[in-house]
């Protein structure tokens, strides 16, 4: 029997809610793929072939919390008229909006990522395609718009950024203040400061800067510990050879 | 963009400090001043070192800004040891709050509320037409009525204990040796009831049952869209 696309949506979403549930319940270490299979009415062989791995369940649930987040930012009628900084704080508030029903699990994540160092959080970038491709379309259109000048090392941005939602995901997991209040003043402030980066000239300065660095002092520097010294002096004479032929 | 309310308290005191010091530099430059100048010169020069300082800590509590204002505004009711130049500079800084994005008008509706603005409302003005106390206000419709919704900043009612600590320490210099505990006690309750918009909801409610005047008209509170941070009421024109 061949089972329709939808179905095999259908059925992973059902399996990703159960083992979230059971994570929440027992611990992620506790939690058997072999109970989550019963709980989402699944065969043992099922599951394994929607997650090959414990690990798996949780780049999918990073990956749907993404698609939702999407599908969200996309019904807002007037998203064009946002600045990049309120593009940028509505994407983090919805999705830790989205978590908010499964902080638990959230939280054990978390600690897994920061403590235990069970988790690395680097083989997430793999599950964050549709993050990075939202942000780099938020930046790419204010960069064209001229609310922004194109900043340096534009395509790590997204990434970049990711890392900065890590940062907030692990203050809200840690905070304690009412209606988390203070994760809410914490992505104001700080996207008010990314805006600020972002508006003004000092990446382009500041990369202006390390580039000189670079190529007046730590270039010479290298050559001077550098073991194939007599290579890279070689490679200079001969670069001033042609720039003297010319 | 504009600049954001300082929350934790070092943030404030920080602020609240750099304007103590550069009182500190007004009133200096003011005694040397004076030390070499006849007697109407002295009140002259008096006067204006005042003006320069009422400046100073109008400037550093418009940084503070949200319960500052409001801060600011009840000192200038209740505190009478104050020069007049103070309060002219105070009275200033009555409209000097900073307005809520898009982002955070939808985060903070939509925990209050339940939902994002555009599904609870009919239609919703993002841009706000004008400044509250402690918030802003918004343009809606609902039910085909015009609506007036009024926002409130996050984290208001949470900083105001800690902010009051540090106008307290800045205006003990001022009350030259008055006790003003009971006016900070008196500023905290009326800030606690300020933010607390159900209360202000209950107050209309009451003038609005009970006032009878062909021209006073009290706007109606819409229960089902009011909470403690967000009030919404009947637009009048």
């Amino acid at each position: 029997m061949k089972v329709s696309q939808t179905a095999k949506e259908k059925t992973k979403a059902k399996i990703l809610e159960e083992a979230v549930n059971l994570i929440i319940e027992k611990g992620f270490k506790s939690a058997s793929m072999r109970e989550m299979a019963k709980n989402a009415g699944v065969s043992n062989p099922t599951i394994y072939n929607y997650f090959p791995t414990k690990e798996r369940i949780l780049y999918a649930y990073v990956e749907q919390k993404h698609k939702e987040t999407a599908m969200i930012l996309q019904e807002i009628e007037d998203f064009n008229t946002y600045t990049l900084r309120e593009q940028l704080q509505t994407l983090i508030e919805t999705e830790l909006e989205l978590y908010l029903e499964d902080r638990e699990f959230i939280m054990q994540i978390s600690d897994m990522v920061f403590h235990s160092g069970g988790f690395k959080v680097d083989t997430l970038y793999q599950s964050n395609e549709l993050f990075h491709e939202m942000v780099r379309d938020m930046l790419s259109i204010a960069i064209e718009a001229e609310e922004i000048p194109a900043p340096p090392f534009e395509e790590h941005l997204p990434r970049l950024f990711w890392d900065y939602y890590i940062m907030v995901v692990a203050y809200w997991v840690k905070d304690d203040s009412e209606m988390f209040e203070n994760t809410t003043q914490f992505v104001d402030h700080s996207l008010g400061v990314i805006e600020a980066l972002l508006q003004s000239s000092i990446l382009n300065k500041a990369n202006d800067l390390g580039m000189f660095l670079f190529k007046t002092h730590l270039l010479s520097a290298l050559e001077k510990f550098s073991v194939k010294r007599t290579g890279l002096k070689k490679m200079k004479r001969k670069f001033g050879e042609m720039l003297d032929a010319k | 963009m504009q600049s954001k309310i300082p929350t934790s308290k070092t943030s404030r005191g920080v602020v609240v400090g750099k304007a103590m010091f550069k009182i500190g530099v007004a009133s200096s430059k003011g005694a040397v001043k004076r030390a070499f100048m006849s007697k109407e010169n002295k009140e002259a020069s008096q006067s204006e070192t005042h003006a320069e300082i009422a400046k100073v800590i109008i400037d550093s509590l418009g940084t503070l800004k949200g319960v500052s204002v409001k801060i600011a505004q009840q000192v200038a009711l209740g505190l009478p040891f104050l020069p007049q130049e103070y309060l002219d500079e105070i009275s200033k800084s009555f409209n000097a709050i900073p307005p809520i994005n898009k982002a955070l008008i939808r985060k903070i509706l939509k925990q209050e509320l339940g939902d994002y603005p555009q599904k609870v409302f009919e239609t919703f003005d993002n841009d706000a037409f004008g400044a509250a106390s402690l918030g802003q206000v918004h343009h809606a419709t609902y039910n085909g009525k015009d609506l007036a919704v009024k926002v409130q900043y996050p984290g208001i009612a949470t900083s105001i204990e800690s902010d009051l600590s540090v106008i307290k320490f800045a205006l003990t210099r001022f009350a030259k040796g008055q006790n003003i505990d009971h006016l900070m006690d008196e500023v905290e309750q009326r800030l606690q009831e300020e933010v607390d918009y159900t209360l202000e909801a209950d107050n209309t409610r009451f003038y609005e049952k009970n006032l009878n005047h062909e021209l006073i008209v009290v706007p109606s509170i819409v229960d089902a869209l009011s909470t403690r941070t967000v009030l919404t009421s009947t637009f009048l024109r």
